[in-house]
């Protein structure tokens, strides 16, 4: 599990993060919804540590991984590396670097938890091919090769990032595919998105963040089953009341 | 049990999406379309087919398990219950279901039961058309 | 440590290019004008009957070529130079730019941060010796067209310290002395350290991460200047210092400044850094 623990953020004079406190759950899907602005990829990388926060806890899988509680020393770089694998929006590879070469870069340095199969198989799915320059590729098919990137590690955390934002809607039919796939089974997800529609029949959980807090958390099913109202009613709830 | 078999998924967000798997499962068993004993896709094959997370695949089947609509012998993929009982309660289940929907809509009009029977006779003779075998 | 290693080929491979870009310019550049100057030297030495014999030039060595023309031979060195110097920049910020934010990648690697910070260091030391090598082969090759284009009778001797020496530029980055080498190349290193920490302040918070770096970098500027105006005003002979004493002192004042920009760097690189 991975426990987000009063996550608080200050840019300037803006305090994003105000106290945000959530989990994510191994085998569920969870989605981080919010307004623009309100911090949600901010979480997403700071819970692989590429931003720092300036106070709260998060504990992947029962360990401190945070960065100013750390300092990151000993082998949490590792630790973090090998439970967590971090789908960004954007393709964070040099775009001089071509399909292949990118896939031998990932092999090479996660020897551990690359899985060489997985990700020709998920190439196959999303019919890319090796020889292609990163930096040529449309935005839908670098989102898709991103994809790749992520899921080939065997990691049991996935986070996403806006996987749709930009996208045509064909490629977001292919990414959305892949939620009923066996490559991400098991695992759990965390995904922030706009496009809510796009992900309702995929969801588990929900996390609605307002204000720099968690506004509300519930079980999609279980929404719908006590309440019939779908994700989207409650986001309306919350967001427009 | 394909999409182009004509086994195509629909969903509305307000519900939940299990059951409603669930119906359609239930829709295809009293249309005839799932035949008693027909195996079933696994749980994963079926989230791929209906585009949903596994884990409501998961969820739809144990709440079939639990209405004794599929059985599941060890590790042999499930398949529809061939138990004749169940099989006509599903019918039955749907067709009461119609039925309610239907009258719900109708209640604001004032019509006597004859006048209904005697209209839905009329309207589903002319759809059968030369099937008089159902009555 | 394999990674390490891995991460030092990354990018080294990443500057392929460039390297040998700079690398064949230089060494066209260098050939090209030896040849040209050669030709000039032995053309104005040939017989020649309409001539004051009290006019024509003697024999010359390679080295007198060197040291006539030395902004010519300058020139590539210094460009060179300059684009290394960029590039001690660039090697960081490039993994900032553009859509890719390759930095991503970098930090999320299973391998310790530490590693981003060595490898970029480690690659950088390869050009530069690359290049400083490369300047001393063609130093000989110079010598080998000058050799084979002047004949025999307008031709001096010239010892391979000459060749270093004829121009500038060349014996100022290639001091022929070992002490002197270790010297400017041990504190031009310290000066890598402390530009890397410098970028990787900045980095950290923006906007103000340009007042901390900006900041350090004065902080490590006291290193040199303090040695220096130590000595000026007499500080150690007044603390009775022996010489071996000064010298040895001021290495330690270099090595520790060295030691606490790495230390440093890495430390933001773990803790405060951010996409």
């Amino acid at each position: 599990m991975i426990e987000i623990e009063n996550l608080q953020k200050r840019y300037l004079r803006k305090h994003v993060l105000r106290g945000v406190s959530f989990t994510v759950e191994p085998g569920l899907i969870t989605c981080l919804a919010g307004l623009n602005g309100a911090g949600k990829s901010t979480i997403l990388k700071a819970i692989m540590g590429l931003v720092p926060v300036d106070g709260g806890s998060i504990r992947i899988d029962g360990r401190e991984t945070a960065l100013h509680l750390t300092g990151n020393r000993g082998q949490l770089n590792r630790y973090r590396a090998l439970k967590v694998a971090f789908i960004p929006d954007r393709p964070a590879m040099p775009p001089s670097m071509k399909v292949g070469e990118a896939l031998r870069f990932m092999a090479d340095f996660y020897p551990a938890i690359w899985n060489e199969e997985k990700a020709r198989d998920m190439l196959a799915f999303f019919e890319l091919g090796e020889g292609e320059r990163l930096g040529s590729l449309s935005r839908g098919t670098a989102a898709k090769f991103n994809l790749v990137l992520g899921l080939a590690l065997e990691t049991p955390y996935v986070l996403m990032d806006e996987p749709f934002s930009g996208i045509d809607l064909f490629s977001r039919e292919a990414i959305a595919d892949v939620f009923s796939t066996g490559w991400l089974e098991g695992r759990g997800v965390l995904i922030t998105t706009h496009e809510i529609r796009e992900v309702e029949h995929l969801i588990d959980r929900v996390v609605l963040l307002k204000d720099g807090v968690v506004a509300k958390t519930f079980d999609s099913e279980e929404m719908r089953l006590a309440e019939n109202k779908s994700i989207v009613d409650i986001m309306r709830e919350v967001y427009r009341p | 049990m394909q999409p182009d078999e004509g086994f195509t998924f629909e969903f509305n967000s307000r519900e939940p999406v299990y059951l409603q798997v669930v119906r359609h499962f239930k829709v295809w068993i009293a249309t005839g379309r799932l035949k008693a004993g027909q195996t079933i896709p696994s749980r994963r094959e079926l989230a791929v087919l209906a585009k949903i997370n596994p884990n409501t695949a998961q969820r739809a089947y144990r709440e079939m398990e639990e209405q004794r609509l599929i059985v599941t012998e060890g590790n042999s993929p499930s398949r529809i219950t061939g138990d004749e009982r169940v099989l006509r309660s599903v019918r039955s289940e749907l067709l009461e279901e119609a039925v309610d929907r239907f009258l719900e809509l109708i209640r604001p009009i004032d019509v006597s039961t004859d006048e209904l029977v005697a209209l839905v006779r009329q309207k589903h003779a002319a759809r059968n058309g030369g099937n008089s075998g159902h009555d | 440590m394999k990674a390490l290693l891995k991460l030092i080929h990354f990018e080294v491979r990443r500057f392929r290019w460039f390297l040998f870009g700079l690398m064949a310019m230089t060494a066209l550049y260098q050939m090209a004008v030896t040849v040209v100057y050669a030709l000039g030297e032995r053309a104005l030495r040939m017989p020649d009957p309409g001539r004051d014999p009290e006019t024509i030039p003697g024999p010359m060595s390679v080295y007198h070529l060197l040291s006539r023309h030395q902004e010519t031979y300058a020139l590539p060195v210094l460009v060179c130079v300059v684009s290394l110097l960029l590039y001690a920049f660039l090697i960081w910020y490039r993994d900032w730019l553009g859509r890719g934010a390759f930095i991503y990648r970098l930090l999320m690697l299973p391998q310790p941060r530490a590693y981003l910070y060595l490898s970029k260091l480690a690659a950088m030391l390869l050009f530069i010796f690359s290049l400083l090598s490369l300047q001393l082969a063609l130093l000989l090759v110079i010598e080998g067209i000058f050799s084979a284009i002047m004949p025999a009778e307008f031709r001096l001797e010239a010892r391979f310290a000459d060749l270093v020496a004829g121009n500038e530029l060349i014996a100022f980055l290639l001091p022929v002395s070992p002490k002197v080498f270790l010297q400017y190349y041990g504190m031009g290193i310290v000066l890598l350290l402390a530009a890397f920490t410098a970028i990787l302040l900045e980095r950290s918070r923006r906007p103000a991460g340009i007042v901390l770096a900006l900041a350090y970098a004065a902080a490590m500027l006291v290193i040199p200047f303090g040695v220096i105006l130590a000595g000026a005003t007499g500080l150690y002979e007044s603390l009775g210092l022996y010489i071996h004493e000064i010298i040895w002192t001021a290495v330690g004042v270099w090595l520790a400044g060295g030691a606490l920009a790495a230390w440093l760097g890495i430390r933001v690189l773990n803790k405060n850094v951010s996409v």
